[in-house]
């Protein structure tokens, strides 16, 4: 859209105004102009008329019949007095009197001159002669001159004749009965009266023009005057919008002085409320950035949280079915995301209990908790869709909003490990009751029959005396082995060195053992270097000699071989424990130590052991400086491998002493 | 005292020497004939081919362990009838739940008895009498 400005518009609106009022003043001026000077020269003829017709005697004309009559006193004595009155008044171009006839026509009567020089030629032409009395004198055009036989009047009609053009005035001549006998007539030129009318008119039309265009000029001038504050204030106002701190500079106290101080004080508030809102706008975005920063580290967290905690997690919708999962849920499924959402748990996996039979229906924690919203949490095994199964630890809880069960929370806990603890305890408790009761059942059994003496040879006596001791001293070292692992759990025991022979403990060690080693037919080798003394505590020497023999003795095959080596170098001593026999398999090679632990192939063959010996020696080495380790072939061989440094083991002080 | 003369033969199942050595001992010089065995194995072996008259059973034993072999041991025929005395030093209950489930006629805890009481509960399942 065309923008005009306020300014054209005032222009304009006022223009039209000026044009509107000028045509209208003018108009009228004009018109009461020309009027008055129209009455004025008709007053002037009617005044003229009557007076030319008071001077005349009516009766006169009644005697002035025709033109033989111009020499009469009477026609002398009018023409005289007509010819007076004109010389008197100089405007008037005519002056002369009208008769009516009988029959109602008119003529004339008397001229104020009778020859006239009309076109100052200097010679009277035909033309130029006067009216002849009793001339006719056609009154058709002058109505004026009816009104006038009983009132002056005049005709202001411009009446326009071979003379040229006039006003006529018309005044009675009346006689002394107060009859009116004929007229007087006054013509006046009317050239003077048009340029008069003319002049007023061009004078009235310059001042309006002069008007219309210097009204314009003024008004676009005094505009220009008011609307220049107002232009500096539009031009602050739309500085303003670019920069806030424009002012707007006050120049004077009046109206516009006002509003520019009026504007300058809202400005500075808009601006102080501007800045105030950027400041709090800054703030709050970085308030906002934060809280997205602590949110999204919150999900980052929960998220990690979810996918790396060991337990399966899975949340079911009302309906049971799942909506989402975490990685170790798919881990012990072995299935991935897309594979376990929008599905129910039973149609993916089944629960089972202990003895493989299938948990159904209510029984199962997920519809415990969405149907009774009720958390329960039991112990059960996983079976994949592959018939695999693993025991599991099951919480499931429902998520209750608003006072209704919107969905549950399910918790899988790989229970494996704990059952599998579970089971070495629970089996490390009756092969302990087993092995203590086996030797106290010897003895008593061994006691009973020789306190019954049936005649025993002296031979089978000592044996049987030979069998109580031999399980009396099993007893005690299953008792030792079981306090020293109570020992080695309850805190730090000490180790005190004193220079020992090695080679001497280990062939006691050996002898102790010397009645198996017999019975399997083992053959023992030894081999030690030249190493007298040994910085050591004794007792864990025996400690780690005892078992590491005995399980070799009880791991040997038939006819199988021992061997026995101390070794020295510059730097440490190594001792060495082989036998030929079961080997330890190759998967279970990283528990042999764990505590209760016993492999499978010796745990078939061999039911003596508590999967302590190897348990204890590690602590044992391990505490006093050393460093255990072996290596074996399943079925083959097994070395065991024990290796301190030169200087020995190391003083350890405790409050515990191992047996 | 006919019913005497007639001995009767016992199957000892005992991976311990000493105490197998022990119970044989004490059986033979009761007028037991004796067969023993070190595990499982050999035990249903011997249990199935000379049908004795009774089985001494121990649990714990390499190579089949007694709970085992006693299940074998109802899968035969004759083996489905014979008495078993469960010997043992397990004292826990789920063991004996399970044997006595399985069918066994007594449940012994060795080091709880003397061997003359053994030799008494076997004797009475036999219907022998003291």
């Amino acid at each position: 859209m065309k923008r005009i400005s306020f300014k054209i518009k005032v222009l304009v609106f006022l223009e039209i105004i000026v044009i509107i009022i000028n045509s209208i003043l003018g108009y009228f001026i004009w018109k009461e102009l020309s009027f008055l000077v129209r009455e004025i020269s008709r007053k002037k003829i009617i005044a003229l008329a009557s007076t030319t017709a008071y001077f005349i005697e009516g009766e006169k004309h009644e005697e002035i019949q025709s033109e033989k009559d111009q020499q009469s006193n009477a026609y002398r004595e009018i023409h005289e007095v007509l010819k007076n009155i004109m010389e008197a008044n100089p405007e008037l171009d005519d002056i002369y009197t009208l008769k009516q006839l009988e029959d109602g026509s008119w003529i004339y009567v008397a001229e104020g001159y009778e020859t006239k020089d009309l076109d100052g030629d200097g010679v009277i032409a035909e033309d130029e002669m006067a009216a002849l009395i009793g001339e006719p004198f056609d009154a058709s055009p002058y109505p004026e001159l009816f009104n006038a036989l009983n009132n002056p009047s005049a005709d202001y009609e411009m009446g326009c004749d071979k003379w040229g053009c006039f006003l006529s005035g018309y005044a009675p001549i009346k006689n002394k009965s107060g009859q009116t006998v004929a007229i007087a007539a006054v013509d006046i030129r009317a050239q003077d009266v048009i340029d008069f009318e003319k002049n007023t008119r061009i004078a009235i039309f310059a001042t309006l023009g002069f008007l219309f265009v210097f009204l314009p000029l003024v008004i676009y001038l005094f505009l220009a005057f008011i609307t220049k504050p107002i232009s500096e204030i539009i031009k602050g106002i739309k500085n303003f919008g670019q920069d806030l701190s424009t002012r707007l500079p006050i120049k004077s106290e009046d109206e516009f002085g006002i509003i520019s101080r009026t504007f300058n004080n809202m400005a500075s508030e808009l601006q102080d409320l501007y800045t105030g809102l950027e400041d709090k706008v800054r703030e709050k975005t970085r308030s906002l950035e934060k809280k997205v920063n602590e949110i999204e580290e919150k999900n980052a967290k929960e998220e990690a949280l979810l996918t790396s905690i060991g337990e399966g997690m899975i949340a079911t919708d009302k309906n049971g079915k799942i909506i989402i999962t975490n990685s170790q849920f798919e881990i012990f499924l072995r299935l991935s995301a897309d594979k376990i959402t929008n599905k129910k748990i039973s149609s993916i996996c089944n629960l089972s209990d202990d003895k493989g039979n299938i948990i159904s229906g209510e029984k199962r924690p997920e519809i415990a908790a969405l149907s009774h919203a009720k958390k329960t949490t039991v112990s059960l095994f996983l079976e994949r869709a592959d018939k695999t199964k693993f025991p599991v630890m099951i919480t499931a809880a429902p998520v209750i909003f608003r006072n209704k069960i919107i969905g549950s929370i399910i918790v899988f806990r790989d229970i494996t490990k704990e059952k599998e603890v579970d089971r070495a305890k629970s089996e490390f408790v009756s092969l302990a009751s087993h092995q203590l009761l086996t030797p106290l059942a010897n003895i008593r059994w061994y006691t009973e029959m020789l306190l019954e003496d049936n005649g025993y040879s002296e031979d089978k006596k000592k044996r049987y005396f030979s069998k109580i001791e031999n399980s009396t001293q099993r007893m005690v070292e299953l008792v030792q082995d079981l306090l020293n692992v109570s020992r080695i759990e309850m805190g730090v025991f000490s180790i005190e060195t004193r220079p020992t022979n090695i080679k001497e403990l280990m062939l006691d060690a050996i002898s102790e053992l010397s009645h198996k080693i017999k019975d399997k037919k083992i053959k023992i080798l030894k081999n030690f270097d030249d190493l007298k003394s040994f910085n050591a505590d004794p007792k864990m020497l025996r400690i780690i000699f005892q078992n590491l023999l005995s399980n070799a003795v009880k791991y040997a095959n038939l006819n199988g071989k021992i061997e026995v080596s101390v070794s020295k170098n510059e730097k440490s001593v190594l001792i060495r424990i082989s036998n030929s026999g079961y080997g330890i398999p190759q998967n279970q090679e990283d528990k042999i130590f764990t505590k209760l632990f016993r492999a499978d192939n010796v745990r078939e063959e061999e039911t003596e052991g508590t999967g302590l010996g190897l348990y204890i020696t590690k602590s044992v080495v391990e505490n006093s400086g050393g460093r255990i380790w072996f290596d074996s072939i399943e079925n083959k061989n097994t070395n065991f491998y024990v290796e301190y440094p030169l200087s020995g083991m190391k003083n350890v002080k405790g409050s515990k002493k191992l047996i | 005292m006919s019913k005497e003369n007639k001995s009767k033969t016992i199957l000892i199942v005992e991976d311990d020497g000493s105490m197998l050595e022990a119970l044989v001992e004490k059986f033979s010089s009761s007028k037991f004939d004796v067969l023993s065995a070190r595990n499982g194995v050999e035990g249903l072996e011997l249990a199935l081919s000379k049908h004795p008259d009774i089985i001494l059973l121990d649990i714990i034993m390499p190579k089949m362990d007694g709970l085992s072999m006693l299940r074998k041991l109802k899968e035969d025929r004759w083996g489905a009838f014979a008495p078993v005395v469960i010997l043992t030093n397990l004292s826990d209950s789920q063991k004996l739940s399970e044997a006595l489930e399985i069918g066994v006629v007594e449940y012994i805890v060795k080091a709880e008895v003397k061997l003359s009481d053994i030799v008494f509960k076997v004797k009475r399942v036999l219907g022998m009498g003291a």
